[in-house]
């Protein structure tokens, strides 16, 4: 059969939202198909009424400028970063947004420490704390940044879980234990692992808009249900699992609320999907999740500014010793 | 004062103007004063006072006109930011520096307000109207009495512009406050009712007025009543014969007819306002004019003053058709001190005629002096003078005009003092003094203009288009108020004391609302003036009380 080519929708400058790594390696995911129907075929949901509210929570973050420190001789990568961490409250009529301060963080990798760098920014002053992280290189610059990130977007999430929030999308694979009962879910964008057999997997490519896969369970520390939706119907010029989103729950709140929670993404998220026109990464990069994403970038502050006024601290540092 | 936002720092502040972010709970209309204060580094702070001239809102983090109906389904997350212009009146020290971005902004009111708006500066200010939030809005005297400017020039279009109401409410503001102090009772209006008989009632009350009129009133510091010193005149009308009467179908009692008799007419040179319409200087038909003018001027210059008809070359005559006539027989008598062609002779004689049945009912032989007396508009007998002139035709408008007008600027002349101030409110201007062409009339009205600030004699004009006014005669106003502007109009450069954003509301104007400017403001201001508390109809007129509501008994 000769090679057919189609479009992956999402602009160039992010990855792709399908990065499957075929000659994958290593422990395979425990996986269980067949813990809603062992009848493999796309599901039509059965109505649900949508919350009242849905939150949508989501962080950014921001290498400002890296630094290159030197310990005896050895060389220690690090960087000045920005992360701000935020929740969108969608409800029928308006949405509002609620942007945590940002957090200003000296990343330092190989498990450094600095004391914290204040770099006066105008009428601010940004207070750089330092991370250190055990990863080494770098990577551990990268890994510090994101796990500050990561952080953040636990402790809001567990915060609006506390608060009773109906309702909790993260972006992203599910970390944390939600205390309540609440619905909260991980909304994962870019398909990396396979964790299907070839048999169930096809019946990705089937999925209509507004339907979704049985439900499948993932072994790991924290085991979860999940599902795949089509958020809306690709192109015939796009490839077969474009708007596909992968979505997961806590396998601890029961697979009976997990189909509910499944059928209420596969009527509601649809909803959310975002146009071309407006978002590089549509239809997966929702507009509550873009919107706040946009909100939150405004919140780190303008990055040129920032960087001369580092620049500016460091030879005034330098001027002064 | 409460602050109702910040400077924005995203848009460019000027030491002129600026926009200031409203805050989420507060909000800004046109209109609205503003206050901002802000630090110069190594002098004092200092603050700017302005106008709200334009108020924006729009969705922040929407980038396109389809994200209005996400983000009302709660799907796209936006804010919504609002923003307001501001026009700056006044810097306090004048330091002229920006607003530092991020300063509070606070509404202006009281104290502030009057500081803004320069009223704190005003030794002797009269109420010139109300703004939309029934704050008094002040003029200053001072450029009105003709101390440092005078004169009033209103436009507007017709029927929506209330431009007579609005000339009437300041004439009612200056003769019922103290403003004018002890010359108040002295000081005159004259005023020419050109359009249905509506300011024959200004002597009595009106009916229809509400309590929140009075209230208003009350604000502004003035009496609720109709004015009190009213003389009221109306034309002869063509019927008398006998005995004279007027013309004034709605209203019999109070009213004084008036005409001339024919040796007023010939002895004060009255003939150039019968050809008042605006013609070219240097006309031929002019000088015929001029000629004959100085005819009967000659003719009857030694006639005994108790006598109301004219005797000439000999001949009695007794009514202006019987003038007219006399000159066209003795056409060569009367055209002997000129040199003009015959083809004028004929064009000033055809004209002549065609007012005999216009004006002439206005020129006549009268029974005795007394009479004379009694029918001659006495301009000073009242302090105000309507002059009721609506039913005449056009030519006979402009006589009577011309004649009034001439007549009160000579007496002024003659009396040489400022004080009493007399108020001519003349509507109508372009017809009067219109931009091109000249006119007797055009004569008078210019010299009031120029001189007028001088002799006391105070122009309020109005006219649908300043832009076919004689130039001169706007310039000199200090007062320019605009009612409902024609939308081309407005964009002329004779409104250029309007801001652009006063020129687009010029056109969408409310009858009763109206952009002031005075010498002193920089920015035209909105106002309103209330219902008129005199009867403006029959049917409006009050039944009398014993002392109208806030006059002195």
């Amino acid at each position: 059969m000769p090679l057919t080519l189609r479009l992956d929708p999402w602009t160039p400058t992010y990855e792709s939202a399908l990065q499957i790594d075929e000659d994958e390696t290593g422990p395979q995911p425990d996986v269980d198909p067949f813990v809603e129907t062992d009848d493999w075929r796309a599901r039509e949901p059965q109505f649900v009424e949508r919350p009242a509210t849905i939150a949508f929570v989501d962080g950014v973050q921001r290498v400002e400028m890296r630094v290159i420190g030197d310990r005896d001789g050895k060389t220690v990568y690090g960087a000045f970063a920005s992360v701000a961490v935020g929740a969108v409250f969608t409800r029928q009529g308006g949405s509002e947004v609620a942007a945590e301060t940002p957090l200003r963080i000296l990343a330092l990798a190989d498990g450094e420490t600095h004391p914290a760098v204040s770099v006066p920014c105008g009428e601010a002053t940004l207070e750089f704390r330092s991370r250190p992280t055990a990863a080494t290189g770098l990577a551990g610059v990268q890994e510090a940044v994101q796990s500050a990130r990561r952080e953040a977007e636990i402790a809001l999430g567990e915060r609006l879980d506390e608060q009773g929030r109906e309702m909790v999308v993260v972006d992203g694979r599910l970390n944390w234990q939600p205390k309540r009962k609440a619905m909260v879910i991980g909304l994962i964008k870019t398909i990396h692992k396979r964790y299907l057999d070839d048999e169930q997997a096809a019946v990705i490519a089937t999925l209509r808009q507004r339907t979704r896969t049985p439900l499948f369970r993932i072994g790991r520390d924290r085991a979860v249900y999940s599902w795949y939706l089509r958020l809306t119907e690709g192109r015939a010029i796009d490839h077969a699992w474009a708007g596909v989103v992968r979505v997961e729950t806590l396998e601890t709140i029961g697979i009976e609320a997990a189909v509910k929670l499944a059928d209420l993404t596969a009527c509601h998220l649809p909803t959310f999907a975002s146009d071309s026109m407006h978002d590089p990464r549509a239809p997966q990069n929702l507009y509550p999740i873009g919107g706040l994403e946009d909100q939150l970038r405004h919140s780190l502050g303008d990055p040129e500014w920032i960087r001369r006024h580092i620049e500016m601290h460091f030879a005034r540092e330098i001027a002064a010793a | 004062m409460t602050d109702v936002g910040r400077v924005l720092g995203t848009d460019p502040a000027h030491p002129l103007d600026f926009w200031v972010g409203v805050g989420e709970e507060s909000y800004l209309q046109l209109d609205d004063i503003v206050a901002v204060e802000t630090d110069v580094p190594g002098r004092e702070k200092i603050t700017l006072y302005g106008v709200v001239d334009m108020v924006r809102a729009k969705y922040e983090g929407a980038r396109f006109d389809s994200d209005v109906f996400r983000a009302a389904e709660g799907v796209l997350p936006v804010g919504i930011a609002t923003a307001a212009h501001v026009s700056v009146t006044r810097i306090e020290p004048e330091i002229f520096v920006p607003p530092q971005p991020g300063q509070p902004a606070a509404r202006a009111e009281g104290a502030e307000r009057d500081k803004a708006l320069y009223f704190d500066g005003m030794e002797k200010r009269f109420a010139a109207g109300l703004s939309r939030e029934g704050d008094v809005i002040w003029g200053n005297l001072e450029f009105l009495d003709g101390t440092r400017g005078a004169h009033v020039n209103i436009s507007g279009i017709s029927g929506v512009a209330t431009k007579t109401s609005c000339a009437m409410f300041f004439l009612y503001s200056l003769f019922h406050s103290d403003v004018l102090g002890q010359d108040r009772a002295n000081a005159r209006a004259v005023i020419f009712n050109v359009k249905g008989e509506d300011l024959m009632f200004a002597d009595k009350p009106n009916k229809r007025i509400s309590p929140e009129d009075e209230e208003k009133y009350a604000k502004l510091g003035l009496p609720c009543g109709p004015f009190q010193d009213v003389g009221l005149w109306s034309p002869a009308s063509k019927d008398s014969t006998f005995e004279i009467v007027h013309s004034l179908a709605s209203r019999q009692e109070g009213v004084t007819a008036y005409c001339w008799s024919l040796r007023e007419f010939c002895q004060n040179r009255m003939l150039r306002f019968l050809f008042a319409e605006a013609d070219s200087e240097s006309s031929q038909l002019s000088y015929a004019v001029s000629v004959v003018e100085r005819y009967l001027f000659h003719e009857t210059q030694g006639q005994p003053k108790d006598r109301t008809w004219v005797e000439i070359d000999g001949t009695r005559i007794t009514s202006f058709e019987d003038l007219v006539e006399h000159i066209s027989d003795q056409r060569e008598a009367v055209f002997s001190r000129g040199s003009l062609a015959t083809g004028t002779q004929d064009a000033f004689l055809r004209r002549l005629a065609a007012s005999v049945d216009t004006a002439g009912h206005l020129i006549r032989k009268l029974d005795a002096k007394e009479d004379e007396e009694r029918h001659r508009i006495e301009w000073g007998a009242n302090q105000l003078n309507v002059i009721d002139i609506h039913s005449l035709h056009d030519r006979a408008k402009r006589f009577v005009v011309g004649v009034v007008l001439k007549q009160l600027l000579e007496e002024k002349d003659a009396h040489g003092s400022r004080q009493p101030l007399v108020f001519v409110v003349l509507d109508e201007l372009n017809k009067y003094a219109p931009r091109d062409g000249w006119s007797p009339i055009k004569e008078v009205v210019l010299d009031i203009a120029e001189r007028g600030r001088s002799l006391g004699v105070i122009l309020v004009g109005a006219q649908q288009t300043a832009s076919e006014v004689e130039r001169r005669v706007v310039a000199n106003a200090s007062f320019r108020i605009v009612g409902r502007l024609d939308a081309a109009e407005a964009e002329r450069s004779e409104y250029g004391f309007l801001t652009q954003a006063a020129r687009a509301r010029a056109s969408l104007l409310k009858p009763g609302s109206m952009f002031m400017h005075q010498p002193e403001i920089p920015v035209p201001l909105l106002m309103q003036f209330p219902f008129p508390a005199w009867a403006t109809r029959p049917d409006e007129v009050a039944a009398p009380t014993a002392v109208p509501k806030g006059f002195k008994s």
